[in-house]
């Protein structure tokens, strides 16, 4: 996982030599997110058309589910709604967002609306921290304020200024892996249980902390034989078994509130979906030619949703290459899972998700592509503003 | 106290540094609890759900049945033998999608209702009007009497004689919604157990193909 240790990369001024203390450079870095943060705002804000009323204008499709949920709490049966004939609940939204919402607007009296983008847009500020922190310690080469504009300008990336878990889930992911690289497997195993709580795929994270347990287990026991290896898979018990535990408890919660521990996965035949093959879906996408549908108002685009599952399995292929094991496999089996639903809201989970973006930072930083990357942020950022804009007319693909 | 809470995990996030051991028992055994409270939310969640018999039917049982059938295109293909379209063109795993609640595990025939109720849901198919559904019966007496309703409305009551095969003419509303419900009341559902054997599946009609027009 780790390709690079030692001193942090943004503490040194790579144009001057100097060293920079931790906490000042720290502190640079906190002020340009959210200086990024609010001009990002502001973007937002002119495609709108009012700053005032963008919290409720961008709350839309699932924003209300997440609302409802933290006003509300979770349902006690399925509901069935006007759009739908089938019953839908709102157990498919994990805890850790909406609990969030709810938590913050008991402390400011503020509107839900406000509280969910306040929340939202504030994960998303803690995901770039992270992320340039984390950049720092795995990517050949990053550079600080480079990274931080690259994700606030990434397409996919809006949304993380929406009322929805992404931004959640991501800057969670991203501390949980941030922690894993520096060696603090504890605090890593508990943003990893928070994750699990945020959304069902946060649990693959479980598995590269057994990893990293089972590799260094086995390093010890070539080094210093089979007590020492068996005293490290000993001390991996806890945050092994801490690392999905917001899952677990999510599941004990809802068996105890309305018997079924699984409902957040057996709900989802209300919405019609149904578990499939996940390559059996990724063909019939790139067979079904329906480019057309990228940006249709009543569907989406299949093929388009299939390229971007070749796009996400092609990165997570070069991290594997890279032996960098633990992003290759969170990436990768998310896209898998995401795609035995089916495409429906595929492109967000695939192209929003946290590895993904940092990956495709380090690519365009990488040194074939560094006098590209202005004139690729600056489309970037566009892209970002016209899915904005999309969004606001309740674009049924961006779903 | 929370010194101690500090010292353990400052020893558990670096247990190669100066002590090794000390401590190490406290946390993996606290893990040791954690993974058995894992494991009975699971298998507790698994095995006994409190759950009413319709979210059963409908979220559990269908939603297992799918999930048990590893190759989707092979299990829609043996539980529904389409006339003029392949259940392939469907979207992958539309048989799970077409029998919404109150069937049976498919057969190579096709397939049994499950109690007094079976319903069928069927994706949007622009330009068909109507949908045949081929259908046998089991009844202790001499045929089975289904009343059927699409999308809440009732359309009507039939008798399907147990022997052959008997064809039931479902219209599809104009302006047809996201999906058509095809909802099948099974009067005298039976075990065939009760006409000797072991079976206990309490079985009314069987669903052998279904044909879009």
């Amino acid at each position: 996982m780790l390709r690079r240790s030692g001193q942090i990369a943004g503490t040194a001024d790579s144009t001057s030599g100097r060293a920079i203390p931790l906490r000042s450079a720290d502190q640079q870095l906190i002020l340009l997110i959210l200086g990024l943060l609010a001009a990002r705002l502001l973007l937002y804000a002119l495609v709108v058309g009012a700053f005032t009323t963008l919290p409720g204008d961008l709350c839309v499709w699932d924003c209300a589910w997440f609302l409802r949920t933290s006003q509300a709490g979770y349902d006690l049966t399925p509901t069935i709604a006007a759009v739908s004939i089938h019953g839908q609940a709102n157990w498919v939204n994990f805890p850790v967002f909406p609990g969030l919402i709810h938590v913050f607007s008991k402390i400011v009296p503020v509107s839900s609306y406000l509280a969910g983008f306040i929340v939202a847009n504030s994960a998303l500020a803690v995901f770039v921290y992270f992320a340039v922190k984390y950049l720092d310690r795995v990517a050949v080469s990053s550079n600080r304020a480079a990274a931080a504009v690259f994700l606030m300008a990434f397409p996919y990336g809006f949304y993380f200024s929406l009322t929805y878990g992404e931004s959640t889930y991501a800057a969670l992911a991203m501390a949980a892996f941030y922690f894993l690289a520096r060696g603090n497997i504890l605090s890593s195993a508990l943003f990893a249980a928070f994750l699990s709580a945020t959304r069902v795929t946060g649990v693959l994270f479980t598995p590269i902390i057994v990893g990293h347990y089972l590799c260094r287990a086995y390093q010890a026991y070539r080094a210093q034989g089979r007590a020492a290896g068996a005293a490290i898979l000993w001390s991996g018990v806890f945050p092994v078994a801490l690392a999905p535990l917001g899952l677990f408890l999510f599941m004990f919660y809802l068996y105890c509130h309305m018997g079924d521990a699984f409902a957040f996965l057996h709900v989802q035949r209300g919405w019609g979906r149904t578990e499939q093959d996940p390559l059996i879906v990724l063909a019939n996408g790139l067979l079904a030619n329906d480019l057309g549908n990228t940006f249709a108002s009543h569907t989406h685009s299949e093929t388009y949703a299939a390229l971007c599952a070749l796009a996400g399995m092609g990165l997570s292929a070069r991290l594997l290459a890279l032996q960098r094991y633990g992003e290759a496999w969170f990436l990768l089996a998310s896209i898998l899972i995401a795609m035995s639903e089916g495409f429906l809201s595929f492109p967000r989970y695939c192209l929003a998700n946290p590895i993904f973006m940092t990956w495709l930072f380090e690519l365009f930083w990488s040194r074939r592509l560094r006098k590209s990357f202005v004139p690729i942020v600056f489309i970037c950022l566009c892209l970002q503003l016209y899915l904005v804009h999309l969004w606001m007319r309740h674009l049924g693909s961006l779903i | 106290m929370a010194r101690s809470f500090r010292a353990i995990w400052r020893d558990v996030e670096s247990p190669q540094e100066e002590h090794p051991i000390r401590h190490t028992n406290v946390l993996p055994v606290l893990g040791l609890a954690i993974l058995l409270f894992e494991a009975a939310v699971t298998l507790t969640g698994a095995l006994r759900p409190r759950v009413d018999e319709y979210y059963y039917d409908y979220y559990i049982s269908q939603t297992r049945l799918c999930w048990l059938t590893p190759d989707m295109a092979k299990r829609a293909e043996t539980a529904l033998r389409v006339d003029d379209l392949k259940v392939s063109a469907l979207p992958p795993g539309s048989a799970c999608f077409l029998l919404k609640r109150g069937w049976n595990p498919p057969e190579r025939w096709g397939t049994w209702s499950n109690g007094r109720i079976a319903e069928i849901e069927l994706p949007p198919w622009p330009g068909k009007t109507s949908v045949d559904l081929a259908l046998k019966a089991f009844s202790p007496h001499n045929r089975q009497v289904v009343t059927a309703y699409v999308n809440g409305a009732r359309l009507g009551q039939y008798f399907v004689p147990v022997g052959p095969v008997t064809k039931l003419s479902i219209p599809l509303p104009a302006g047809t919604p996201a999906t058509t419900t095809i909802l099948l009341k099974i009067k005298h559902p039976a075990r065939p157990a009760v006409l000797g054997g072991n079976d206990q599946r309490e079985i009314g009609i069987g669903l052998i193909a279904l044909t879009w027009h």
